[in-house]
């Protein structure tokens, strides 16, 4: 398909949305359960002039990434521990599926109990529900790296950094980078969550609060944004992931 | 002349497999050594056992070289790397790479990866990254293999004359006896299970595909390979 076809097609796969969206709205008749997008839309846009909305959403984010960038880190070095030995994998992998299976609810009374409500448990529940994914992606990615590729680095007694960077991270990079699409798709929703139960500020705070004093349409609106601020995020990241991969691999 | 390379009895199974039954050889300086022998005979085995990638089960290994190149059958080039960035890995000296390059005949090519370049031309930038440490024994483990006969017949040519300026000494195992003629001036037959040297010939030269006497040297080694106990 051609790409001018493509964007014509998106387009129409938006406008739809939004038709679908008016078109319940309508059926339903009510502004408390159903608000239509027009009222969303213009609600939001009275958030953004009031300063009420993006305030939220920079907070969110600070955090959600926080949480994200601490588990690439932890779930890099588990993983790749992980992949390298037998033993680690045996020894960590019935944790890591622990973590991996555990809801996020379950953490509420551990984290409130450690750090009260606040930004901590947040950036905590983040971490923990991004941790085995990164992990899992990357100990993949140490597991499956080309060992004909290390016997030839033996030959030519390359240092153990160089075989590092040059075969292990050549090979663990598009795991890493999927592990990370995979993340960033999931911390947003994760945060907001972990907001909504154990925030102090932030967008799932303003959520809970709109659902609080029943305003759905404030409810609407803040979702709507979470909802194009993830959008966007991923947009962007898959620009990068072209760009990342290309320049890591050449 | 200097040995660079002693093997003594060199013994190799795989679990209830016998593959070597006592190998002994010895590489000179400036020595060009072929091992041929039928297919799953053990000579990449033996391979693997002079670049220290296995242990024999017995033996005596006596290595008197500091630096080793091995062209794999398989290239072995990192696939997200260029050209370029492949011979860096093993060699810091730019000049050297430029150099390199040249003799192997991929300028122009630096930028490229691995999967943009044809059989030849990843075998060439295999052999490159090889001749780049400037070894005192170079090891090629049937370099010619997946390649169609053209592109083979060019690069044993060229190969052949490459070799022959930088004057290393190298050990090629194949069963191809056009190679083994054309790059060797020692030929050792591999043969049975486990594997021996059971014949080995000294050449005045390196021979050429169209020397009178190709053909009838080809078909003594061919006399002295057949076995019937070669893994197929």
């Amino acid at each position: 398909m051609k790409n001018s076809s493509r964007f014509e097609f998106s387009l129409l796969g938006v406008v739809l949305l939004f038709a679908s969206w008016f078109v319940v709205s309508k059926f339903v008749s009510s502004d408390l359960v159903f608000p239509g997008p027009e009222k969303v839309l213009s609600h939001s846009y009275r958030l953004l002039v009031e300063g009420k909305l993006l305030g939220p959403v920079g907070l969110t984010f600070l955090r959600a990434f926080f949480g994200m960038g601490l588990a690439l880190l932890a779930g890099t070095v588990l993983g790749f521990l992980m992949g390298l030995s037998d033993r680690i994998y045996l020894l960590l992998q019935p944790l890591n599926m622990a973590i991996r299976s555990v809801p996020i609810v379950s953490w509420l009374s551990t984290v409130i109990l450690a750090w009260g409500i606040g930004w901590r448990g947040v950036v905590f529940i983040v971490f923990v529900s991004l941790l085995p994914i990164v992990t899992f992606n990357v100990c993949e990615g140490v597991r499956v790296v080309d060992k004909k590729l290390v016997e030839m680095a033996k030959v030519y007694s390359l240092a153990k950094w160089k075989i590092f960077k040059a075969i292990y991270m050549g090979s663990v990079w598009p795991f890493l980078l999927s592990s990370l699409k995979l993340s960033i798709g999931s911390m947003w929703k994760v945060a907001i969550v972990a907001e909504y139960l154990i925030g102090e500020t932030g967008l799932g705070v303003q959520i809970m609060q709109a659902k609080f004093y029943v305003n759905t349409t404030e409810v609407f609106s803040y979702t709507l944004v979470a909802v194009v601020f993830g959008l966007v995020l991923e947009a962007l990241f898959s620009l990068l992931w072209e760009r990342g991969s290309f320049e890591v691999h050449s | 002349m200097k040995c660079i390379l002693e093997l003594e009895g060199i013994l190799k199974n795989y679990g209830e497999l016998p593959v070597l039954g006592g190998i002994d050889l010895r590489i000179f300086e400036s020595d060009a050594v072929a091992i041929v022998g039928q297919s799953g005979c053990g000579k990449t085995t033996l391979l693997r056992i002079i670049a220290n990638l296995e242990k024999p089960d017995s033996g005596v290994i006596n290595r008197f070289y500091s630096r080793l190149g091995f062209v794999f059958q398989e290239d072995r080039l990192i696939p997200w790397y260029s050209v370029r960035k492949n011979l860096e890995l093993v060699c810091d000296d730019e000049r050297k790479i430029q150099r390199t390059v040249q003799q192997v005949g991929l300028a122009g090519f630096e930028h490229y990866k691995p999967s943009q370049l044809s059989g030849g031309m990843r075998q060439r930038l295999n052999l490159a990254r090889a001749l780049i440490v400037e070894p005192e024994l170079l090891l090629l483990d049937e370099p010619f293999r997946s390649l169609d006969t053209p592109t083979k017949v060019k690069l044993i040519n060229d190969l052949s004359i490459l070799l022959e300026n930088i004057n290393i000494s190298y050990v090629l195992v194949t069963h191809d006896m056009r190679e083994a003629l054309s790059l060797a001036k020692r030929v050792y037959v591999m043969r049975g299970r486990p594997a021996k040297f059971v014949h080995h010939i000294e050449l005045k030269k390196k021979m050429d595909f169209f020397d009178p006497s190709f053909l009838q040297l080809e078909k003594t080694i061919l006399s002295h390979m057949e076995d019937t106990g070669a893994l197929q």
